[in-house]
């Protein structure tokens, strides 16, 4: 079943007003620095899957994307935890 | 009518766009996987300056322009639906509403851009400084790209026949439109709200 755009839309824009929350000092630093990182993997899943309409199949794409997305993930939040 | 990309029939769905041009998204995207990754090294090295650049950057902007492109992509997504069903004037409505809406992001990020050099920041204030406009002024560059190949998209929905062709070439503008949005929404915590703890 597709989900409505402007419904994906408002997940999208909840999703950033959360990040704008946790950015500040109601959060531990840290906590909230990786938090910010995972809400934007979600949303870039999202804008992938309903605004991209990239599915798995026909190959390889989505698995490509996918990947790269977990290993950006990794790298800016690994970066930060090491540092 | 061309169908949408959904898999409903449990077969195997369409690639939405030129495949060519997902080649080219996919190219980027480890472009720019290679920033993210200087970025963190960078980072390691000297925390505290990365902090201290990072507090003077304005957040606002970076929060108004993420909101700019993530609703300039909702009316790009429908641009594509009324293509699908043949529908010029949809077509055109909301590829406008697309460009009107996103032109929005070069305003702000001129803004910003001027209000860092005003405040004598540039290039070679830090490193972080140094990433952050090559960073952005990559990412700018590709917006400046994606405004134009939304402008080459209204003459075609214009003149052009509502043909599966036509079709495929919104798919692969709006694709790429949407790796724009896409690519700005991992910059912006990474640049603007990662707090050191």
């Amino acid at each position: 079943m597709r989900i409505k755009a402007i419904h994906v839309w408002a997940l999208l824009v909840i999703a950033t007003l959360l990040s704008w929350f946790l950015k500040g000092d109601a959060v531990a630093a840290k906590a909230g620095a990786t938090a910010v990182i995972l809400i934007a993997a979600f949303k870039v899943n999202l804008v992938i899957s309903h605004f991209m309409e990239l599915r798995w199949q026909p190959a390889p794409f989505r698995l490509i994307v996918s990947i790269w997305l977990a290993i950006s993930t990794a790298i800016i939040i690994g970066g930060y935890w090491v540092a | 009518m061309v169908q949408d990309n959904l898999n409903q029939t449990g077969q195997a769905s369409r690639l939405p766009g030129d495949s060519g041009v997902w080649t080219f998204i996919i190219a980027d995207m480890a472009a720019f996987a290679m920033f993210f990754l200087v970025f963190a090294l960078g980072r390691m090295e000297a925390p505290d300056i990365y902090e201290l650049s990072r507090q003077k950057l304005d957040p606002n902007l970076g929060l108004l322009n993420t909101l700019i492109l993530l609703t300039s992509s909702l009316f790009m997504v429908r641009a594509v639906d009324a293509a699908r069903i043949a529908d010029r004037a949809g077509t055109m409505r909301n590829l406008v509403l697309t460009l009107l809406i996103g032109s929005g992001f070069a305003i702000t990020k001129v803004a910003e851009y001027s209000a860092k050099i005003d405040a004598g920041i540039g290039l070679t204030t830090s490193e972080f400084f140094m990433y952050y406009f090559a960073f952005t002024g990559i990412h700018f560059l590709h917006f400046a790209i994606g405004v134009g190949a939304l402008l080459m998209m209204l003459v075609k929905a214009r003149r052009d026949a509502m043909d599966e062709r036509f079709v495929q070439w919104i798919e692969s503008v709006g694709c790429y439109w949407h790796l724009v949005d896409l690519l700005w929404i991992m910059l912006f915590p990474m640049l603007y709200l990662m707090r050191a703890g």
